[in-house]
Formats: C-alpha cells, structure tokens, sequence
C-alpha cells in the first residue's frame, strides 16, 4: 500500500463486536472509524471516504443489505464486506451479486477479514486510480473544440479522414489538421490509443462517479 | 342430706321418745335401750317398732298394778281396793290417754316419715333408671366418652370405643401404677395410638391436664381392623361446686372421611398449582423459542468478539515489536464479553428451569432491563426501537423475579408482534416504570402496533382467547394471573395517537 493509511469503517451497533474490530484492524495498521448504525455513518463529517466498509447485516434502522442498495445507486462503489451472527444462502448471493468483497459469519478467523478487507481497499485504490484518469481524460476532452470533438466521435466509430470530410462538408486537409490537433489534445498516441480513451469515456458518461 | 344420714336421724328421734316414757318403769329402760342397741339393723320399720313398744308398756303397768302390796281388811281393804283401782284405773287412764296421745303423733310422725322413704325410693329408683339410660346412650352412642381422673388416669370409657378399637375395659382403665412410668406417658386406652402422633399427643394431652384448660387433637388411631383412622380427640374439664376440677371429660370422632376429603381437596389444589406453574413454564419456553434465533444471535456476538479479541492479543504478542498494552486491552475485552454471553445464558437458563415460586426483593428496573437485553435481537430483527424510560430509585418489591421477567416478556413479545404489520409510523415501543402514590409500582409498555380491538379488549386477559392465527391464548392471562399472584392489577389501554398500552401496577413491599 502506497501513500496514506487506508481508512475502514466499521458499522455494527454491537459495542463489543465494534471494539474487537478496531483492535484487530490496528493490528495491521489501518485507520477505523466506528458506526452504530448507517444514519451515523451518513452523518458522520469526513475529510476522505473510507476504503471499505466492514457492514453488519442487521442493523437498526435501514439494514446493511438495505445500505448497499441505497449506495450502489447513488453510484458509490466503497468495497464492502459484511459480517453477519447468522447469513443464509439467499441473504450472502443477494450481497455478493451487488458488488460485496465478502460475506462473512460470525464467527469468522481474523485473516478472513483482514484479506477481504486489504482486497477492498486495493479496489478502492483502483477504482480511485481510474476515476482519476477518467476525469483527466474528461478534462481534456472539454478542451476540444465542437468540431474536434464531432471528428473524435466519427473517428471512434471507424469512420476514415474522407469519409468524416465528406460528411462534415470539409476538406480532407482540414479533417486531418483538426484530427491531428483532438489527438494531441486528448494525448492519444495512435488512431487504436485515442479510440480507448472514447470507449472509456463514453462508459463513464453513463455513471457519474462521486466518491 | 344422704339417705344414710337421713335414716339416723329418724333413729335418734325415736330413742328419745322412748326415754321419756321408759320413766315411769325405769328399771325396763336399760333393757329396751339395750334391746334397740343390740338390733339396729332389724329396726328398718319404724312403725313396727313402735307397736312393740307399745306391747311393753302395757305389760310394764300390769306389773306395776300388782305390786301394791297385801290387802288385810276386806271391806276396807275393798273400798281401799277400789279407791286404789279407781286411782290406779284414773291414773291409768291418764297414763294411758297421755301414751295414746304420745303414740298418735308418733305414728303420724312416722307415717310422714314412711311417706318420705317412699318418695325417696321412688326417686332413687327413677334416678337410677336416669342414670342407667344414660350409661346406655353413652356406651351406646356413635362415639367415643370417657372420663379422666386430674392425674390422668381414664376411669370410665364407653362400650363404642372399646368395640371400635377392639381393646378391653381391664386394658383401658388400668391403674396409674401400671402404665405411668415417665411423666409424659400416655394412658393405656391411648395404645391404638399412631407411633408417629404418640409425642405430639402426649404433649398436648398432659399440658392439657396440667393447665386444666382440656385439650384437642387430631390423630390417627387403631380401629379394631389394624387400620389407622383419623380421630378428632376434644376433652374439657369437670369441676366442682368449688371449682376444683374433679374430671376431665371428652369424645373423639372418627374425621377420616373429613381428612380424605380435605386431602383430596389440597391434593387437587397442589396439582392445579403444578398445572399452572407448567403451563407458565412451558408458555415461557415458547416465547423462549420465539426467541431463540434472536438470542442465538446474542450470544453469538459476544462469542464472535472473543475470537477476533483474542486474534487481535495474539497478533500483538506475536508481533516482532510486541504492543503488550494493547495486548492486555485485547485480553481484557475478551474476558469482559465472556462474562457478558455467560451472563446471557444464565438468565436464559433460569428462565426456561424454573418452576418453583420464590419471593424475594426484586428491583424492577434491572427486571425490565435484563429482560430488554434477552429481546433485543427480537426488537431489531423487527426494527423495534425501545424508548425506555425507568424512573430512578424505585422501592424493591416481594416477588418471584423469573415470573415477573415473564409478564414483562411476554408483553414485550406482544408490543413486537403488534407491530409487524405497521410502515406507515416508527415501529417504536416505550417501556416506562414509575412510582404510582408512596405504595404502588407501574410498569407500562405503550406500541405503536395496531392497537386494540374494543370488541374484544375486555377478553384479552381470558385463557384462550387470542387475536393471533398461531397464538395458544395464554401469554396474556399468565400475564394477568402472576401480577394478581404479586396482589397487583394489570389492563390494556387505547393507545395515543395510536398502539395499545399495556400496564401493571404491583405493590412496593410493606
């Protein structure tokens, strides 16, 4: 792990199963924070998000099933792991199908926990990583004038320099010029390299990340 | 006056009538005085006696006559004669007139007298025929006489006991010498006596002849079929015109079909006693089910946070660097919990094996707490939330604390299931104690659950009536029966805006 200390919160309205998680996630030098229920959580003021969040399935007020639902549409994507005294089948496929690093029964051996947590907070790193190339390559994108970015699209769906000229009713040399500039703007290397960084574009205009 | 003493006296009466006419020929008087002396007991007839007196009186004279001497001149001596016989016949006469007299009221003395013997016998007769029937009817009668000297010898017992016990007369009414060897020995008309009653009866027995107040006991005795049978045994005092007791007198009737019947009566009663306090238990152990998954969680996680506590101490102790504060941290919050699960099954187990009633102080708030904590994994599972507010420093109260945790679970379990149906509002249950005047405790738990239906808010506390498609009918009426077991009172209320409030008062201890 690079840089700053990874941050786990931990919600369970249990008081001692609160302290035992604290102290084993010290153990390997992680920042806890700890939550009675989700309402404290979302209350809760924060400089950074955490990097996973270690959820109790049964929880007063909304449930920990309930809280991922409610995360996974307002687009937030923290890795979660859930520990719960008694998960059936059902409860553990409904968690795991919306996105959880693991579903663990109480009582579960420490490593469990710590290697599902670690795998959290590398995805969070790596979703945090793409978020920022993402936005980098939003922000380059916003540099391109409205024509430069008609031909990015053109070009990312195979059209060739005559075939965009002829559609935008431009010379072929004018098409290149502004080609040639989109591509240095965007810093694609190639026709393949810049057709990418539309795809990856384009698939995070469907979601807006905000953690 | 005694009979005895009455007949002397008419005895005496008539020695000194006899004196005073044996004058006149004294010399007869020793005899006839000695005549009666010798023959007392021939003289039972008085008016006998004195025609024979009479008889010896005449002949006293005729010999008193004749002894007046020779008469030597004829004439003269016949005039002297004659005067001498008129004188004598005058004087005779008179003698005579005054005996006929004397006599006459002897004989009405005596008649009056015969006339009194009579009465007397005719009394003693009828007295004795009196006494005789009442021998009769107390030898006779469907139950146990007898009398007891004031030193506790028995002196009469009835044929109706000697026949039921089958002892004998001889046996029952032995001498003191023969029986009293200690000072607490029972007499022998006792022997059929229950070895196991033999102490407590002699107690009561020789205390009741020593204060002389009598006694009363009940006790199994011998019948004559080597059966034992309940008897109840009552004896009072007889005292004389001085007040000195002179007997102790008493019955005993056989109660066996009373004691069958009261036992029967206490046997039915205990059992009915063990059929509720089943039943309470086994409704306890339903709602224990009830609860199972909830307190299987509970217990879980304490468990779950001894195991990670002790990864976490072991960690730091294997730890190249080892952090022994945090370690004994470690250590320290898994005997903490340890303490807490323990603490969770003990309370559980006390609540699922008792069956005996026991009374003893009990603080209600820790009451309602440690309920609270049992059922809180069943207030989440259903997204209860418990609002509860105990008033501080409450009197202790006489109680059976498993039962009254039941009462207190029971409507817990209820309040949650009133309002698994509800979305529209918090599903919020409030559990509230407090003092009501100086010697009354309240306990109530207001939902917010559907409440009550009017119709039938006045059944709720019935055995067997519920409004619930799985329900027994019972929660409640066990509710209501240990609060009024407690002297308390419990009822459900109309709850405000909404829910039901259920409410029971028991009083502090005196």
């Amino acid at each position: 792990m690079s840089g700053e200390r990874a941050i786990v919160a931990v919600i369970d309205d249990d008081q001692r199963v609160r302290e035992a998680l604290h102290g084993l996630l010290e153990t390997v030098a992680l920042d806890v924070e700890l939550f009675v229920s989700v309402e404290d959580f979302l209350g809760a003021s924060r400089s950074r998000a955490p990097d996973c969040i270690v959820l109790d399935v049964r929880l007063p007020g909304p449930s920990g099933l309930d809280f991922q639902a409610q995360l996974s549409k307002a687009n937030v994507h923290t890795p979660i792991v859930f520990i719960t005294g008694h998960g059936d089948i059902p409860m553990s496929v409904r968690a795991m199908k919306a996105g959880a690093i693991e579903f663990l029964t109480k009582p579960f051996r420490d490593q469990e926990l710590l290697d599902a947590v670690r795998s959290g907070i590398e995805r969070a790193r790596a979703r945090r990583a793409e978020q920022q190339v993402v936005a980098q390559l939003q922000q380059r994108f916003a540099s391109l004038t409205t024509r430069e970015r008609e031909i990015v699209a053109l070009l990312a769906v195979g059209r060739s320099n005559k075939q965009i000229a002829g559609q935008m009713d431009i010379s072929e040399v004018t098409t290149r010029v502004h080609r040639r500039q989109a591509m240095q703007k965007m810093g694609a290397r190639s026709l393949a390299d810049l057709v990418r960084l539309v795809d990856k574009l384009a698939l995070s205009q469907t979601k807006t990340p905000s953690v | 006056m005694s009979r005895s003493q009455k007949r002397s006296a008419t005895q005496a009466n008539r020695s000194a009538g006899g004196r005073s006419q044996a004058k006149r020929s004294p010399d007869r008087r020793g005899a006839q005085d000695q005549a009666r002396g010798t023959a007392p007991a021939q003289s039972r007839r008085p008016f006998r006696l004195a025609q024979s007196e009479l008889g010896e009186r005449i002949r006293a004279f005729d010999w008193a006559s004749t002894d007046t001497g020779p008469i030597s001149d004829w004439s003269n001596g016949l005039r002297t004669a004659v005067t001498i016989c008129a004188d004598m016949a005058s004087a005779q006469q008179a003698e005579f007139a005054v005996t006929l007299e004397v006599h006459a009221r002897r004989a009405a003395e005596l008649s009056e007298q015969n006339e009194a013997l009579r009465r007397e016998v005719a009394e003693h007769k009828a007295a004795a025929e009196a006494m005789q029937l009442q021998l009769e009817v107390l030898n006779n009668m469907p139950a146990v006489a007898w009398t007891i000297t004031p030193d506790g010898r028995c002196d009469f017992i009835n044929r109706y006991y000697l026949e039921t016990t089958g002892m004998t007369a001889d046996h029952c009414l032995a001498p003191t010498e023969q029986w009293k060897t200690a000072p607490d020995d029972l007499p022998p008309f006792f022997s059929g006596l229950h070895p196991d009653h033999r102490e407590r009866a002699a107690k009561i027995f020789w205390g009741g002849i020593r204060s002389g107040t009598g006694w009363s006991f009940e006790v199994p005795f011998m019948h004559a079929d080597g059966s034992y049978y309940w008897h109840f045994e009552q004896a009072v005092p007889l005292r004389d015109s001085q007040g000195k007791i002179f007997r102790f007198m008493g019955t005993c009737a056989c109660i066996e079909d009373l004691k069958v019947a009261q036992g029967v009566v206490q046997d039915r009663e205990k059992r009915l006693q063990e059929a509720r306090e089943e039943l309470a238990r086994v409704t306890r152990l339903t709602a224990m089910g009830q609860l199972s998954a909830s307190i299987a969680h509970e217990i879980n996680q304490p468990l779950m946070a001894i195991v990670t506590n002790s990864d976490t101490c072991q960690h730091w102790l294997a730890s190249t660097d080892p952090d022994l504060g945090k370690a004994r941290a470690a250590a320290q919050r898994m005997a903490r919990d340890a303490r807490f699960a323990s603490d969770i099954i003990a309370r559980i187990h006390s609540l699922m094996n008792k069956t005996v009633s026991e009374r003893a102080l009990v603080d209600i708030n820790a009451l309602i707490r440690d309920v609270l904590d049992l059922t809180q994994g069943e207030l989440r599972k259903h997204e209860v939330v418990a609002d509860v507010e105990l008033t501080a420093l409450m009197p202790m109260i006489l109680g059976d604390r498993v039962q009254l945790q039941q009462v207190i679970l029971n409507l817990i379990l209820n309040s949650i299931e009133a309002m698994i149906v509800v979305q529209d509002r918090p599903r919020a249950l409030r559990v509230k104690s407090e003092l009501n005047g100086a010697d009354e405790i309240q306990v109530s738990l207001h939902d917010a659950g559907t409440g009550l239906d009017p119709s039938s808010a006045d059944r709720i506390f019935d055995a067997f009536f519920t409004t619930k498609p799985s329900g027994m009918g019972m929660g409640l009426s066990i509710c209501r029966s240990i609060v009024e077991a407690h002297g308390g009172r419990i009822c459900a209320l109309p709850g405000v805006p909404y829910g039901a409030i259920f409410q029971f008062s028991l009083p502090t201890r005196q």
